[in-house]
């Protein structure tokens, strides 16, 4: 017995010394930054409803490649690139996470589950008690979305590829899966997989960004959560099915969004005990199989695309451009309010349901320990999914006409 | 592959339909607040 016929004993360990080096580097990191996930959702340190998935199906993906039929390299996990019928129907008997993918992702299905379940949880009173600020705020905290387009294009990419890129400066991870879908489907792995980690990073670099551009003493600015009007059920019930009809008037192409999100909205309203409770383990069972194929997609193959640095470049320019939007446009209503409101509900306007307001709230009280923005930040961070599912069906529509 | 002219048309486009999509959003609340608020009054009245 030679070495060779030892190592077909382990099939894992004879890819890696098959693969070319780089590649072989790259996926050995790709093991240690998916475990790394692992721990920092563990932590808490990232979101560990999404990290904890995630980044164990990366690490197991990666270290589960093993030479296939005609010398491929593979897993028995998902492929995403397999669309001839035969071959379809061979990966779905084989692969375990193929009819997940091929029934609940490449459909759109995933996105409309969560978009429907953050709809269930979603608290409008925020939003509705003071409409235009949170959009006004919200609108300027899509500069990312709006910017990174143009940025794209520059550096090569198609007007579809662009917008499904600069979609991620929504902050919205069914938004991005929707739009690359309906928009750039050869991309949509990337696109979303690097939507979906940077999301949880918001947690990280955000403070930083509102330090830099916030002074502490703005950051300290007490809002009296007590001010916000209150807001009857009905009102947000009938607003729930008002938005839904006129937006899926508007964007036909994205209705399938705001029936979910308005849906969910409407439920939660409406109060129909087991409908809330289904749509409460309808998201947590999505989150976990979005985080779990995710997860499997991010295998070496995917992040060896020479398109994917690029669009990691993109994704992280487009937050980081509405961020910065937000707190330029906080600053703004802070100026114009006469120092009442702090600056930092901004940030929450970015979107990303709750983790902005929750980055505002944190760095409000690192200024001052006694304050309580939350309830203030919310509104924005409401209206932020609005107004990305709305900039989503402007460019599902619109760009496809160019 | 597209041109950045056309990109910043679209852009330009897809901001003056966002505004007016979320100045009619923001409308709307305010009706449905005023229609709301009347009909709890009528409520009171009966």
């Amino acid at each position: 017995m030679n070495v060779t016929n030892v190592l077909d004993f382990f099939p894992g360990i004879h890819s890696f010394i098959l693969m070319e080096p780089g590649n072989a580097i790259i996926r050995i990191l790709l093991v240690l930054v998916g475990m790394s996930l692992v721990y920092l959702g563990y932590k808490e340190k990232l979101d560990p409803l999404l990290m904890l998935p995630l980044g164990f199906m990366m690490a197991v993906v990666n270290a589960g490649i093993l030479i296939m039929g005609e010398g491929q390299m593979g897993t028995l996990f998902v492929d995403p690139m397999v669309s001839e019928p035969g071959k379809l129907l061979d990966a779905l008997q084989i692969n375990f996470l193929q009819p997940f993918y091929n029934f609940t992702f490449a459909n759109g299905l995933i996105a409309c589950l969560v978009f429907m379940g953050i709809g269930a949880i979603t608290d409008l009173d925020f939003f509705i008690a003071r409409p235009f600020l949170s959009l006004s705020l919200a609108f300027a905290a899509e500069l990312g979305t709006l910017l990174t387009l143009p940025l794209a294009v520059a550096l090569g990419f198609s007007f579809k590829e662009a917008a499904s890129i600069a979609i991620v400066g929504g902050a919205d991870g069914p938004m991005v899966l929707f739009t690359s879908l309906m928009l750039a489907k050869h991309l949509f792995v990337p696109i979303a997989v690097m939507a979906y980690v940077y999301l949880g990073v918001c947690y990280i670099v955000y403070p930083y960004l509102i330090k830099l551009i916030i002074p502490k003493r703005l950051r300290a600015i007490p809002m009296d959560p007590m001010e916000i009007r209150s807001v009857t059920s009905s009102e947000k019930f009938v607003f729930a099915i008002v938005a839904g009809v006129i937006l899926s008037l508007f964007f036909p192409v994205a209705a399938p969004l705001f029936a979910s999100f308005f849906f969910g909205v409407a439920v939660k309203e409406s109060n129909i005990a087991r409908f809330r409770e289904f749509l409460d383990i309808l998201l947590s069972g999505s989150t976990l199989f979005l985080g779990i194929t995710l997860g499997a997609l991010l295998s070496v193959t995917v992040v060896m695309d020479p398109k994917v640095f690029l669009i990691l470049i993109l994704g992280m320019v487009a937050l980081l451009l509405s961020g910065i939007g937000g707190l330029i446009a906080g600053l703004i209503a802070c100026k114009f309010s006469g120092g009442k409101i702090n600056p930092l509900i901004g940030i929450a306007a970015v979107s990303c349901v709750p983790t902005t307001a929750k980055v505002a709230q944190h760095c409000a009280m690192e200024a001052d320990e006694t304050i309580m923005i939350l309830p203030h930040a919310m509104g924005p961070c409401v209206a932020g999914v609005i107004t990305t599912a709305i900039l989503c069906g402007i460019y599902i529509t619109l760009v496809p006409l160019f | 592959m597209g041109d950045v002219g056309t990109a910043f048309r679209i852009i330009i486009l897809a901001f003056v339909l966002g505004l007016f999509t979320c100045a009619f959003i923001g409308a709307v609340i305010l009706i449905l607040r005023r229609v709301t608020s009347r009909g709890k009054e009528g409520v009171e009245q009966t």
